[in-house]
């Protein structure tokens, strides 16, 4: 092999991928051991700067790292969520009974309306008060088409 | 895994407290590499292993106990990143000044001064490097060049397919690389 490492070839020494070939080539070329050697130690860099940095907090003196829950902190998950659901569930419902409720007593009033409208109508289309009902027996109306002079609206008396 | 191991690993689980000893250096270095966020990382451990204790009993065995604690930081993490989608946490991301201590760090091992400010600088491009990758190649390259995982069991710990896994490997290596100025 003459020709120098190609960029798939640098990034597949990374993963242990290099053939024979290229492990005989990159011993015997500077510019290619140069390439593989600085890939090679910024990923080196990287990893000992990740673990100097993740075990600092571990450091910490008289830190628990692990304390076993109770029963009630193992359930407490599950009755936060069917508690959210009951909440959900009556934010929901509640609403809509009201709603229907509402619609029910509304429904009642304008029919007990209606009722309070009717009687209303059926007294004022009254000609005369219930009490005078019998008087109306014993006299005679004029028609409804014949003028009558103002001074003379009286009811005349039946022969 | 033989039926033997898979009861091992099962078994393990009964010291849920050793097990929290052993795994959970690991698995904050993950949580931190993948997330360059100290608060998050340590409130992320604390809920990988809350699920593992909860979800102990359905553990079957089937993988180490390495890789299924891993498994679930990943899923962690990729939830996390989801809610980070949006822009108000993008702004209160406070990972920057914590990262930047990380690089002023240096262990005294490079022979001269200057070598050592080009160590911090590499280090620096390296971290900006894999803080622009995509959220999976970010796993696999971390997952692979921290922990030092094989493709076989990066694949088992993602989900993903090995040959998955090696395309988001060169294709992050390749970034970083970019970034270091070792492009030719």
């Amino acid at each position: 092999m003459t020709e120098h490492l190609s960029e798939r070839q640098i990034l597949a020494w990374q993963l242990k991928e290099q053939t024979p070939e290229e492990q005989r080539h990159v011993e015997h070329c500077r510019r290619c051991q140069g390439q593989v050697a600085s890939l090679d130690r910024a990923l080196s860099l990287y990893r000992s700067s990740v673990h100097r940095w993740s075990a600092a907090p571990q450091r910490e003196p008289g830190r628990a790292i692990w304390t076993t829950p109770s029963r009630w902190q193992l359930w407490r998950g599950t009755a936060i969520k069917w508690a959210s659901a009951a909440a959900l569930t009556l934010a929901v419902a509640v609403p809509v009974y009201t709603h229907r409720v509402i619609e029910e007593r509304n429904a009642a009033r304008a029919l007990a309306d209606q009722a309070l409208l009717d009687q209303v109508d059926l007294e004022v289309s009254q000609t005369v008060p219930d009490t005078m009902e019998p008087l109306t027996q014993l006299v005679e109306w004029q028609p409804a088409d014949t003028e009558v002079p103002a001074s003379s609206n009286k009811p005349r008396r039946t022969k | 895994m033989t039926i033997e191991e898979r009861e091992g690993s099962a078994r393990e689980l009964d010291d849920f407290e050793g097990i929290v000893r052993q795994h959970r250096p690991r698995i904050a270095r993950y949580l931190m590499a993948a997330l360059r966020d100290e608060d998050a990382a340590e409130t992320l451990v604390q809920e990988c292993m809350w699920r593992a204790y909860r979800a102990r009993a359905s553990f079957r065995g089937d993988c180490k106990v390495s890789t299924w604690l891993l498994r679930i930081a990943v899923n962690l993490v990729r939830d996390h990143a989801r809610v980070r989608k949006l822009k108000f946490w993008k702004a209160a991301q406070v990972s920057s000044t914590e990262v930047a201590d990380v690089w002023e760090s240096i262990p005294d091992t490079a022979s001269s001064p200057e070598d050592r400010v080009m160590a911090r600088d590499q280090l620096r491009r390296v971290w900006h490097a894999v803080d622009s990758l995509t959220e999976k190649q970010r796993t696999v390259f971390v997952l692979r060049f921290v922990e030092e995982l094989e493709l076989a069991e990066i694949a088992e710990t993602t989900g993903m397919k090995e040959s998955t896994v090696k395309s988001h490997l060169y294709r992050a290596l390749g970034i970083v690389r970019e970034r270091i100025g070792g492009l030719s």
